[in-house]
This record gives C-alpha cells, sequence and structure tokens, in this order.
C-alpha cells in the first residue's frame, strides 16, 4: 500500500463518485474491490501469489454482479 | 533511520577506513578535499544498503578493489562495507517510540580485473543479547530505505542540480522530479495493480475472441489483441528507449562535468598550444638577449670607450702635434690644396693660373715647387704629417663626444633590463604553465568532447526513436478504444455476451480508478512538496517576498517543472536567472522537501552542499539544511567551511577529516607514512589541522614560504 | 677614420706576462667561457687595449716585462682588422703622452713596447673592475667603467 494510506483510500473513494453507477450498489462494490487488489498487491510483493488470477476473479464476479443486479 | 558507523573494507581508495556519525546532534560534517573518497564513501554506502544497483551503471565493468593492490597478497581481494544504523519504531498503541540497532555486511570477493563473486549481505538486529540475524535483508532495507527515494537521501550537489538545470533535457528534468515525487509515496502498489489489471483486460478480451456465436465480437478481439501485442513490444521499447536516453544522459552529464573540471584545470591541448608559444617567446627573447649582450660586449672594443677614457691622454698627444704644426714643423693640407689648384685655372688666392698667360704659368710653376719642398720634408715630419691629420677626427671626437660611451652604455643597459623583465615574465608564465599542465588529469578535453559528441548524437537518435514509437502508441490507444467501442457493440447484441462486456466494463473501470487516483495523489503530494520546498528555499536565500525581494516564491508546476517567480508573478527561468548560489539552494530545498513530505525517517548525506556558495546564503543553507533534517551528513571542502565555521561549533556532532595520501608533496606539507595511495583518516575538526591534513594551501595563506 | 692608414706595427709582437694568461682565458670570449656575461671581452686583443687604456687613464707605472715570462698572442697587424685601425695612431698618442715627445713616433717597436707594458699594468685593474661588484663581470666592469668616464669627465 502506498505510504499514505488514509489519504490513498480517501482519494479511492472519491473518485469513485465519478464513475457510473452500472448497477444498484456498484460503486460500493468498485471502491471495495479496488482496496481489496490493493492489499493483494502488498501481499504479492512479498509472497509472490497469482495475483493475476485473484485479479482476473474479482473482476469477473463483479462483472456478474453487474448483470445480475443490472435494473 | 540514522547512520551509526560504516566501515570499508578495500573499497577502491578506502583500504581500510571507518567512519563514525554524530546520534546526538542532528549534523556530522566530514572535511575533505577534492580526490579525497567523498564520492567513494557516497557510492560505498549505498551499495552497502543496495547492493550492485547503486554503482556507476549498475556495477557493470566497475572494479570495487584498490587499483593499486599488490597481487602478491593474493588474487581473491576481499571486499566489504559494513554499515551500522538505528531505526526509530513506533509502537501501535501510544506505547511511544523505540529505537532498533542494526548492522548490514556486504562482503565478497573480487578478482584483479574486477569480476566479484561470493558477495553476500547480511543483516542483524543488534540487541543486549547480542548479534541477531534477520531473514532476508533485502526486503527489509527496501522497507526502510525506499530504493526509489536512494538518491534523495544520497544527494550530490552538483549531479542535484540535474532537477533544474538546463543541460537536462525538459523532459528528464520533469521526469525526475515527477519519478522522485512518486517514489516518496511509494505508488508502486498502484503501478503494480495497474499493470495486472490491463493484463484482465487483456484476458477478458481473449474471451470475447472465443466467444464464437458472433464472427464481428471474434474479429474485433483479434484485431485489439494484435494492437495490444504491438502497443506490448511499443511500450517494452519505449521503456528501453527512456532508460538507455537516462543512462546516456547521465554519461553525457559526467563527461561534461569531467570536461568542466578539465576546463578549471585548463586545456591540456590548448596548454600545450600555450607552452609551445611561450617557449617560442622564451627562445625568440633569449635570442635578442644574446644580440643584446654581444652588442654589449662591442662596447668594450669600441672607439667611444678609447676617446672616453684616453680624452686626458689623448689631448696631451693631440696638443703636442697641434703645437707643432702651428710652428709649421707639419706641414698643413698644402699638398693637396695646391694639387687641387693645379687642377683648374683659378688659385685660391684669386689669381690666374692660366697656361696661356706669362703670370699664370710663372704662378704654376711656384705652386709645383711649393709642393716639391713639402715632399721632401722628413721622415719625422712625414708620420707625424701622417698621424696629425688621421688624428684630426679623433681629436674632435675625443673632446666633443667623451660622454658618447655612457649613452651607448645606458642604451644597451635600458634595452637589456627590458629584455629581461619580459624573459621573467615568459619564463614564469612557462613555468605556471607547465605546472598545471602536470596537474590535468590524463583525459583530455578534446577525446572528451568528441565522446561528448558521439553520446548526444546517439541520444538524438534514440531520442527520435522514443518520439516516433510514442507517436505510434498513441495512434494504437486510439485505435484500440475503436475497436474495443466495436467489439463492445458487437457484444452488446448478444446475450451471452453481456456477461462479457460487463467484466471488461468492470476492468476499465478498476483501471480508470486507479490512474486517477494515482494522478491526484501524486499531484497533491506535488503541492505539498512545493509548498515545502518554496518555505526553505525562501529562507536559505533570505527572501523576503513582502519586502518586494527579487525572488517571490518557487514552485513545482503540474507538469513537473520547477518554476521560480519575480515580483508580478513574472516566471524566472532557474538557470539563467538565479546565481549558483541560489540554484544549489533550490535543489537542496527541493530535497529535504521532498524527505519531509515522504515522512520517512531517513539521513540526507550531500557531498559537496555549498559549492559555489558564500556569506549569508552559504550561512542560510547551512542552518536550514540542518534545521530540515533528521539526521545530515555533510562532505564540505575547506572552501565550503570557510564562514560557516561558527555554525560547525554549534550544530556539528562530529567532524573528522579525510586526506589522500597521494596529494603529497603537491598538496600536503608532510609526507604521509603509508606507502599505498589511500584515504587517511585524522579527528581534526574544521579549525584544526595536524601532521597529516596540513595542506600547501594553508602554509601559503600563512605567508610562510614553501619548502 | 683614415682607412688605409699604414700600421708600423705589423710585425710587432703583443704580448702580455704568463701570470695573467688566467685573466685572459676567462674573460675573453675566445677563452674559456663562451658567455659573454662572463667572458666580456670580444679578443684578447681587446682585453689588452682595455688595459692599455686604463693605465694611460690612470697613469698606471708600466710593468717592466723585460724580468717577466711573456706570452705571445698577437701582433700589430690585428690593428688594421675590423675598422680597428684607430688603435694604430692612439698607440702611437699614447706613447707621445708617455714619453712626452713626439720623436718616438719613429720606432714602432719601442711604441709597441710601451703599449705592452701599459697593457700589463692596466689588465689587473681591469680584471679587479670585472670582480668587483655583485653581478655578472660584464654588468661590474661597465658600472665601473661608466663611473670613472663619468666622475673623472665632469
Amino acid at each position: 500500500m502506498p505510504r499514505n494510506i488514509q489519504k490513498f483510500v480517501d482519494i479511492i473513494f472519491s473518485e469513485c463518485q465519478s464513475i457510473e453507477e452500472r448497477c444498484d450498489g456498484y460503486k460500493k462494490k468498485l471502491f471495495n474491490i479496488v482496496i481489496e487488489i490493493s492489499a493483494l498487491e502488498r501481499e504479492h510483493a512479498v509472497q509472490g501469489t497469482n495475483i493475476q488470477q485473484k485479479i482476473n476473479n474479482i473482476c469477473g464476479v463483479t462483472g456478474d454482479f453487474i448483470i445480475k443486479n443490472r435494473k | 533511520m540514522k547512520l551509526i558507523r560504516a566501515q570499508f573494507k578495500n573499497f577502491r581508495l578506502l583500504h581500510d577506513l571507518t567512519l563514525d556519525f554524530s546520534t546526538d546532534k542532528t549534523l556530522t560534517v566530514i572535511r575533505a578535499e577534492n580526490e579525497s573518497g567523498k564520492t567513494t564513501i557516497f557510492t560505498g554506502l549505498q551499495w552497502a544498503l543496495y547492493g550492485d544497483d547503486a554503482l556507476p551503471q549498475k556495477g557493470k565493468e566497475y572494479r570495487i578493489h584498490p587499483i593499486d593492490w599488490d597481487a602478491s597478497d593474493g588474487t581473491q581481494i576481499p571486499i566489504s562495507v559494513d554499515v551500522e544504523f538505528e531505526i526509530k519504531r513506533f509502537g501501535r498503541r501510544g506505547s511511544g517510540e523505540t529505537k532498533k540497532q542494526y548492522r548490514i555486511i556486504r562482503a565478497g570477493h573480487e578478482t584483479l580485473n574486477g569480476h566479484r563473486n561470493d558477495v553476500t549481505v547480511k543483516l542483524f538486529e543488534l540487541t543486549n543479547r547480542g548479534s541477531v540475524p534477520i531473514e532476508s535483508p533485502e526486503a527489509e532495507i527496501r522497507d526502510i530505505l525506499p530504493r526509489e527515494l536512494r538518491e534523495v537521501f544520497f544527494t550530490d550537489g552538483d549531479r542535484a542540480l540535474s532537477f533544474i538545470e538546463n543541460v537536462t533535457p525538459t523532459r528528464t528534468k520533469r521526469a525526475n522530479i515527477e519519478k522522485a515525487i512518486r517514489s516518496l509515496l511509494g505508488l508502486d502498489v498502484i503501478e503494480a495493480a495497474l499493470g495486472h489489471v490491463k493484463k484482465t483486460t487483456s484476458a477478458f478480451n481473449k474471451d470475447a475472441k472465443s466467444f464464437d456465436s458472433d464472427k464481428k465480437v471474434t474479429q474485433a478481439a483479434e484485431k485489439l489483441e494484435e494492437v495490444e501485442t504491438t502497443s506490448k513490444r511499443l511500450k517494452h521499447n519505449i521503456g528501453n528507449y527512456e532508460s538507455k536516453i537516462a543512462e546516456l544522459e547521465e554519461n553525457i552529464q559526467e563527461i561534461q562535468k569531467k570536461i568542466d573540471a578539465a576546463l578549471l584545470k585548463g586545456n591540456r591541448e590548448e596548454l600545450k598550444l600555450d607552452i609551445e608559444e611561450t617557449e617560442g617567446e622564451v627562445e625568440q627573447l633569449d635570442k635578442k638577449l644574446s644580440d643584446a649582450a654581444k652588442e654589449h660586449s662591442r662596447l668594450f672594443r669600441s672607439l667611444s670607450l678609447s676617446h672616453a677614457l684616453l680624452a686626458p691622454v689623448l689631448k696631451k698627444s693631440l696638443g703636442k702635434l697641434s703645437e707643432l704644426h702651428t710652428q709649421g714643423k707639419i706641414p698643413s693640407a698644402t699638398i693637396p690644396v695646391l694639387e687641387e689648384c693645379l687642377i683648374g685655372t683659378t688659385c685660391i688666392c684669386g689669381e690666374s693660373l692660366d697656361l696661356q698667360t706669362i703670370e699664370g704659368k710663372h704662378r704654376r710653376e711656384n705652386i709645383q715647387a711649393l709642393i716639391d719642398e713639402s715632399r721632401h720634408a722628413d721622415a719625422l715630419q712625414s708620420k707625424l704629417t701622417e698621424l696629425y691629420y688621421g688624428s684630426r677626427n679623433l681629436q674632435l671626437d675625443a673632446i666633443a663626444n667623451d660622454k658618447r660611451w655612457i649613452a651607448e652604455y645606458d642604451k644597451i643597459a635600458e634595452e637589456q633590463g627590458k629584455l629581461k623583465s619580459k624573459r621573467d615574465e615568459q619564463g614564469k608564465k612557462l613555468k605556471a604553465l607547465e605546472a598545471q599542465a602536470e596537474l590535468i588529469p590524463d583525459s583530455n578535453i578534446q577525446k572528451l568532447r568528441a565522446t561528448e559528441k558521439e553520446l548526444t548524437s546517439l541520444w538524438k537518435h534514440i531520442s527520435e526513436n522514443l518520439t516516433r514509437a510514442e507517436a505510434k502508441l498513441e495512434g494504437l490507444t486510439r485505435e484500440y478504444k475503436r475497436l474495443a467501442a466495436k467489439r463492445d457493440n458487437h457484444l452488446r447484441q448478444q446475450r451471452e455476451g453481456a456477461r462479457i462486456l460487463a467484466r471488461l466494463d468492470v476492468a476499465s473501470d478498476v483501471q480508470s480508478l486507479l490512474e486517477n487516483s494515482y494522478d491526484r495523489i501524486t499531484n497533491e503530494e506535488m503541492r505539498k512538496v512545493s509548498r515545502q520546498m518554496n518555505e526553505i528555499f525562501l529562507k536559505m536565500i533570505g527572501a523576503e517576498p513582502e519586502q518586494g525581494a527579487m525572488i517571490q516564491k518557487a514552485e513545482i508546476s503540474e507538469n513537473f517543472d520547477i518554476l521560480v517567480y519575480a515580483p508580478d508573478n513574472r516566471e524566472l527561468n532557474p538557470e539563467r536567472d538565479l546565481n549558483g548560489a541560489s540554484r544549489r539552494a533550490l535543489t537542496l530545498a527541493f530535497i529535504l522537501a521532498l524527505t519531509k513530505v515522504s515522512g520517512v525517517d531517513a539521513p540526507n548525506v550531500i557531498d559537496t552542499p555549498l559549492g559555489m556558495m558564500s556569506g549569508f546564503v552559504k550561512q542560510a543553507v547551512l542552518k536550514n539544511a540542518i534545521r530540515e533534517s533528521a539526521q545530515l551528513i555533510l562532505f564540505l571542502t575547506r572552501t565550503e567551511i570557510a564562514d560557516c565555521e561558527e555554525i560547525l561549533d554549534d550544530e556539528a556532532g562530529r567532524v573528522i577529516t579525510l586526506t589522500n595520501s597521494v596529494h603529497y608533496p603537491k598538496m600536503l606539507v608532510n609526507k604521509p607514512q603509508e606507502k599505498e595511495r589511500k584515504i587517511i583518516r585524522c579527528e581534526c575538526h574544521h579549525r584544526t589541522e595536524c601532521r597529516l591534513c596540513k595542506r600547501r594551501i594553508d602554509v601559503e595563506e600563512e605567508g610562510q614560504p614553501i619548502s | 677614420m683614415a682607412k688605409q692608414y699604414h700600421n708600423p706595427f705589423s710585425n710587432i709582437d703583443l704580448i702580455y706576462p704568463t701570470g695573467q694568461s688566467d685573466d685572459y682565458l676567462l674573460y675573453c670570449q675566445t677563452g674559456k667561457y663562451k658567455s659573454i656575461e662572463r667572458s666580456p671581452f670580444p679578443r684578447m686583443v681587446d682585453l689588452w687595449f682595455a688595459g692599455l687604456s686604463i693605465a694611460a687613464r690612470k697613469k698606471l707605472e708600466p710593468v717592466d716585462l723585460s724580468k717577466r715570462k711573456t706570452r705571445h698572442f698577437n701582433n700589430g697587424a690585428i690593428f688594421s682588422q675590423n675598422e680597428d685601425n684607430w688603435r694604430i695612431q692612439i698607440v702611437m698618442l699614447i706613447a707621445i703622452a708617455v714619453e712626452d715627445s713626439v720623436e718616438i713616433v719613429n720606432e714602432p717597436s719601442r711604441m709597441m713596447s710601451i703599449a705592452n707594458r701599459l697593457a700589463a699594468a692596466g689588465v689587473p685593474y681591469i680584471v679587479d673592475m670585472l670582480r668587483d661588484g655583485n653581478d655578472e663581470p660584464i654588468w661590474n666592469l661597465s658600472e665601473a667603467l661608466r663611473e670613472i668616464i663619468h666622475g673623472e669627465n665632469t
């Protein structure tokens, strides 16, 4: 994670507001997955995990979330 | 982090050197003149902490062991740098701050041809119970002293100027600042995430390609894949070009530095010409002097000397002859006069000598008789007559020109005096030029300039490639967007396509979210650095904007340019409008601001921070650097220390002096005991000197003769 | 100056006491040193003539060469070389002054003997002038001569 974590979180949150709400709860979901991805990256830097697959999955599941919750 | 101690073994000039840094006061000063191991210590410290990456050109062809290593002492040379440091840690629930001490040892062997083997790095925590080894030291160090900030913590006063100076192309200057700011924020996590998310998009595109219900989607996805592959290749090339350009710029700067240094000492080729010209002048003057000496010598065989010396003697003899002449014993010059009369028809008395007349004929016979009579005078008279007439000029000269010799001598002496002083002048000039030539390093400026030209032309070539690649990539990015829209459009028309499209949307949203946040954080932090830099800079140069100072503020622009403003918001060019001292102050302010905003508790090790500075600015820069830094280690020359002694008296927790043994006898007064070329440490501080470190310049300044 | 002047000394020797050999060797450029500063006199005859001149000027007692070993280094013919023939007259005029008689002009050998004896008396005086001073011999001599000429002729 960046050195100033709180600032990073604040900025991600604020940037999320300008993203198109593709379905109900999408912005909140997006915010969470970006934080999750960042945490995964940090873990990956130390432990060398299969991060690509994890991120593909996160984005896939979120895509399905959109389909499911689309009005 | 605070540096406590560093020990260098066989690290270039540092055969065996230990440095200890002040831990109670902020400032440590290492007094060292040029070529006294400053850069080596710099490199050595960074090598210990970061490994070969911190060496010039990442350690490729970089020899570590001393060049004068005696092969009889072994061909596997042990090399090591050992650094002790202290880290402050804060407890999680306000348990206060704890300090831990560590020791990092990077050691190995090097062969005589510079090949390093078995280099290992070990990190120990120094506890009451002894040294406790720590696993994966590299990762630990990365956390303590982020690699990206290496150049901020270890600052070369000259190189730091690359943040603002025009010798650095704008592109690199901006990139340097941008890189420094982004590094301090530790945004590498975001960068890595961005890379992975882009790959996720590719993976989803692949899904779209294999989604076979509609050939249109497949076609668009395939094209997208192609564009992506080409873009990837281009990006890879751009990366290569950029690092090549950075490397070239570094080399060019290094060469320019060498050229500047050589120019300061003098251009060897130009000096050679100067020496030849002066030698020619000396030769000509020597010839003129030799001619003048011959002229001088001729004075001792001159008639004028005889006149001058013999005037009283000659007066006597000539008087005698004159007397004889008066008495008629020496005939006057009648014979030639009479003979001449006989040639014409009129006598000197006006009477006719015409042969046609009786009187004339008679007169002619008389004259002839007189001539015959004179011719029959005796031998003595003849000789005296000859002498009398022969010396008539002599007599006149002797009386009239008895001072002529003095005038001749004075003229020659004056001429010789002028020639001699010219000769002395040229002789001194020649000696000075020769001494200067001796001091010039082997590198000659022409050679360096040729290399600089070669590198610059290569730099241009690669820069052109880079511009082309960037333009192409821009086109591809547009093409990608167009194709993606087309693909999405086709996907939208398919039922199964909607799922892939949704996934692609998510990946795209995550990507833009990360990109925007990345830019925003950078911008906000940059503004912080900018404000901090402005504050430190104005203090350093003593500018008070309210009182109409020439320099009102300094800031970092959105394009990562460091800008300086005069009243009425007039933009100043730091390179052109600031003097050397202010430029240096500005870069130091930038570095100190970066360190401060980064929140990393790290030392600032700065080489030659006060170069080109004097008076108020010098003192203010020093005071502010001490104030803004957690630990400040300065490498200062005696010239830099001048006028700052009192600040050092109060602020320096430790001052040591380093001396290069090879500076004897040119620069050092006393012969060092060491046989090999090495850096010697003594405990002399900024006001003292000992047998080891006493320099010739000091002796000259004290007005004592140099033996 | 008469160029075609008869030289009565053509066959008469120029000599100096053997004891002065070193002086001639040291202070003439034909001698030991090639340095003009150390050996100001171009030829031996020039030192000899300078000795003669200073002795005449200072009325020094001529040296009795009959009792001394002498060295012949040239003859009077040298006076006819290099436009130096004014020296012929000067030697004669000095002889007249020394003898206080014009009759001597009939005796070239006697005139030359007077000149040789005077030169032998004057050369040590010249050598003193060459050595006396802190500078190189050429400058010591020049300054000494300057003083003599300046001081005594004004």
